[in-house]
C-alpha cells in the first residue's frame, strides 16, 4: 500500500509538474506535496507561483484546469516503471546520512504507515502491482472538496 | 607528477582522515587545471567546473549564475525536461551552482557507481549551447536581486551586505551571446573530491569536445573589496509591527588562528540554543524568535561577522542596546568555561560538516588560496589546523583583542521609529529614505568617515 502510493503521488505529480511548469510557462515554481491523511483520505496540496507576465487569476484557472482535466486513462507501463525507480534510487540514497534515514521513517510516518527499513521498502517499491498504483492515481483525481488560498504582494519584491 | 598531503584530526576519540590528493597534471593542452581532495563521505563524488570569470558587479554575477542554471535545467536537444529530471533521480545525480567574483563554478555530484554517467551528463550539458528563454527567463528570475529593506530577513540583509563589499565594480550590461560563448569553453580549473575513487578517465569525459580559448569576458582585474563603515543605518518605518535588527562588521584577520578564534566567540554569541543570544534575548526577554550570530568567510581571512535578531517594533532600542552588551560581554571575556567548549565543537563540527558533505565549501577555500591554477608545491589548508588549535581556555583573555573594537561595527535597523539617542553627526548616523537601497547609507557614511 505505502509503496503504491509513493509511486502514484510521483506520477500525478509528474504530470501537474508537465503542464503547469516544465513544458508550460504558467509557474515560475511550482511544488506539491501529498499524504494520507488519519481517515485514510489522501490529502493533497499544491502551490504555485505564477510566472512574469501570468497574472494569480489565469495562474488559478491553468492549475484548477489541469487537476481537473487529468487524464489518467493513458498512463503508460513506461511511466510506472520510471516512477518505481525513481522511488528506489530515493531508497538507495538513504543510505548516504543518518539524517536522511530519519526523514524517511517521518515521512512514512507522517502518512500513518508503519516503519520498515528502506531496503524493506524499496522490495515493496519493485514489487507494487499496477493494478494497486492506477486505482490511487484514480483516488487522486477523483473529485473532492478543496480549499484556495490565492495570496498577492502589495509591492514589488 | 603527484604531490600527497594527509591531515589527521582526533576528534572525541575517533580518528577523522582527510587527505588531499594534488596533482598537476594538465590535460592534453595548458587549459585545464586538475585538483583531486579526498574529504567527501563515503559513497559520494563530486566534481566541480570552475571557470575563471570576473564579476564586476553583483547583477553581472546572478546574470552568469542564472545562465549557467538555464543551461542546466532546460532541455537538451529532442530530450524533454522531464525526462532529464528522471534521469538524473534515478541515477542520483546532482548539480549546484556557485559564483565568486572571480569564479563560476559547477558542482556535479553523484555516487561512486554511477558518477562516470553523472560525467558524461554533465558533457553534454556543457556542449549544449541552444538556451531555452523560458528557462533562461525563468532563472534571471529565480536569481533576481531581493533588497532587505523590503523583505526583511537576516540572510537578505547579509546577502547585501556581502555583496556592496565584494562586487565593488561598474554594472556593464553583458550579452546573452557572450555569456554562452564563456560557458562553452573548457572550465579553467577542474576539482574533484572523493575518498578511495580513481578519477582517471572522468577528466576527458566531461571535457570531451569541448573548445579551448581564454576567457574574453572582463579579464581586466576586479577592483579591491569595500569595506563596511561605522555607525548606524535606520530605515525608519512606524508601520511596520517587526524590526530587523543588525549589529557587526566584515572582519579581516591577521591569522588563521585568529579567524578561528573568532568565529569560536561568535558561536557563543548567537549559534544555537545554548548561545547568549538565544538565553538573553529568546528565552529571558521574549523578545525575538530568530536572534542569532553570523560568521561567513567571504575570502581568505575576510569574514563577514555579526548578531541579527527580529523584534517587535516598540523593543528595538532596547534589544539593540542588549546585543551591544552581549557582544561587549564576550569582548571583555565575561564568558564560561564550558559554553567557549561547546562553541569550540561547534566549530569542529561545522567543519568537518564541509569537509565531507559540502564539495563546495572545500572548492571556495582553495580558490581563495589559489584562484588560477594549482600550486607547484602542494596546498596546505591551514585553516583546518587552526580550527583545532583553538584553545577555549585562553580565549577569555584574549577575546578583547580578538573581535573588533565596538565602535567599529555598523548598526542597521529596518523598521522602527526613530530613537533620538543614538542619532548622532553625518559621519556616523545615515537615516535611510524609502525606496533606496542599503548602499546609498553605506556609500555616505564611507565618504564621511574616509573625509575625517
Amino acid at each position: 500500500m505505502q509503496a503504491s502510493f509513493f509511486i502514484a503521488s510521483d506520477i500525478y505529480n509528474s504530470h501537474l509538474n508537465n503542464l503547469l511548469y516544465l513544458d508550460g510557462n504558467t509557474a515560475q515554481s511550482f511544488s506539491q506535496s501529498s499524504y494520507i491523511a488519519i481517515n485514510g483520505d489522501i490529502e493533497y496540496t499544491a502551490s504555485l507561483i505564477p510566472f512574469d507576465g501570468v497574472t494569480l487569476e489565469d495562474a488559478y484557472k491553468s492549475l484548477r484546469m489541469s487537476i481537473k482535466n487529468l487524464d489518467t486513462n493513458n498512463i503508460t507501463q513506461k511511466e510506472i516503471e520510471i516512477a518505481r525507480s525513481k522511488n528506489v534510487a530515493y531508497t538507495k540514497s538513504l543510505a548516504q546520512s543518518p539524517r536522511a534515514y530519519l526523514d524517511f521513517f517521518q515521512n512514512l510516518g507522517s502518512d500513518g504507515l508503519p516503519p520498515v527499513s528502506p531496503k524493506e521498502f524499496s522490495k515493496m517499491i519493485a514489487n507494487a502491482p499496477n493494478e494497486d498504483i492506477l486505482k490511487i492515481i484514480s483516488a487522486f483525481v477523483a473529485d473532492s472538496p478543496s480549499a484556495v488560498i490565492l495570496a498577492k504582494l502589495d509591492n514589488n519584491l | 607528477m603527484i604531490f600527497y598531503k594527509k591531515f589527521y584530526f582526533l576528534i572525541f576519540g575517533v580518528f577523522f582522515i582527510a587527505h588531499s590528493v594534488l596533482a598537476n597534471t594538465v590535460v592534453n593542452d595548458d587549459i585545464s587545471y586538475i585538483t583531486e581532495f579526498a574529504t567527501l563521505d563515503d559513497d559520494i563524488a563530486s566534481a566541480s567546473l570552475v571557470w575563471t570569470l570576473n564579476s564586476k558587479s553583483k547583477e553581472q554575477n546572478r546574470k552568469l549564475q542564472a545562465f549557467l542554471a538555464a543551461k542546466i535545467n532546460g532541455p537538451i536537444g529532442r530530450k524533454s525536461v522531464r525526462e532529464i529530471i528522471d534521469f538524473r533521480i534515478i541515477n542520483d545525480i546532482n548539480f549546484s551552482i556557485d559564483a565568486t567574483p572571480n569564479h563560476l563554478i559547477l558542482t556535479v555530484q553523484s555516487q561512486k557507481e554511477s558518477f562516470a554517467l553523472a560525467a558524461s551528463h554533465t558533457n553534454e550539458i556543457l556542449k549544449n549551447t541552444a538556451i531555452n528563454e523560458t528557462w533562461l527567463k525563468r532563472k534571471n528570475y529565480s536569481f533576481r536581486n531581493i533588497s532587505s529593506t523590503k523583505l526583511r530577513t537576516p540572510e537578505l540583509l547579509e546577502n547585501e551586505l556581502i555583496s556592496y563589499v565584494l562586487f565593488t565594480g561598474s554594472d556593464e550590461i553583458i550579452s546573452k551571446d557572450s555569456i554562452n560563448l564563456e560557458i562553452s569553453r573548457r572550465p579553467n580549473q577542474i576539482i574533484f573530491n572523493a575518498r578511495n575513487f580513481e578519477f582517471n578517465d572522468i577528466t576527458n569525459i566531461l571535457l570531451k569536445d569541448l573548445p579551448t580559448y581564454n576567457a574574453i569576458l572582463n579579464d581586466e582585474a576586479n577592483k579591491p573589496f569595500h569595506q563596511l563603515p561605522h555607525g548606524v543605518i535606520h530605515l525608519e518605518d512606524e508601520e511596520a509591527t517587526e524590526t530587523l535588527i543588525f549589529i557587526g562588521t566584515v572582519q579581516s584577520f591577521n591569522s588563521l588562528i585568529h579567524q578561528a578564534e573568532t568565529n569560536t566567540l561568535f558561536k557563543y554569541m548567537g549559534y544555537g540554543a545554548g548561545s547568549e543570544m538565544f538565553r538573553i534575548i529568546r528565552q529571558e526577554k521574549r523578545a525575538s524568535y530568530d536572534p542569532r550570530s553570523h560568521f561567513n568567510q567571504i575570502s581568505e581571512k575576510l569574514a563577514f561577522t555579526g548578531l541579527s535578531a527580529t523584534v517587535a517594533s516598540e523593543t528595538w532600542d532596547e534589544i539593540h542596546n542588549l546585543m551591544y552588551d552581549i557582544y561587549n560581554n564576550t569582548r571583555m571575556g565575561l564568558n564560561t568555561r564550558q559554553g567557549l567548549k561547546n562553541s569550540h565543537n561547534i566549530v569542529i563540527n561545522e567543519l568537518i560538516t564541509n569537509l565531507r558533505k559540502k564539495p563546495n565549501w572545500l572548492v571556495k577555500r582553495y580558490l581563495e588560496l589559489h584562484p588560477d591554477q594549482p600550486p607547484e608545491t602542494s596546498i596546505n589548508l591551514e585553516l583546518i589546523n587552526a580550527s583545532f588549535d583553538v584553545s577555549p581556555d585562553l580565549l577569555n583573555n584574549k577575546a578583547v583583542k580578538i573581535l573588533s573594537d565596538p565602535s567599529n561595527l555598523i548598526s542597521i535597523i529596518i523598521g522602527g521609529k526613530i530613537n533620538n539617542k543614538i542619532r548622532k553627526d553625518d559621519s556616523s548616523y545615515c537615516q535611510l529614505p524609502k525606496g533606496k537601497s542599503l548602499t546609498f547609507c553605506l556609500e555616505k557614511l564611507t565618504k564621511a568617515q574616509d573625509s575625517r
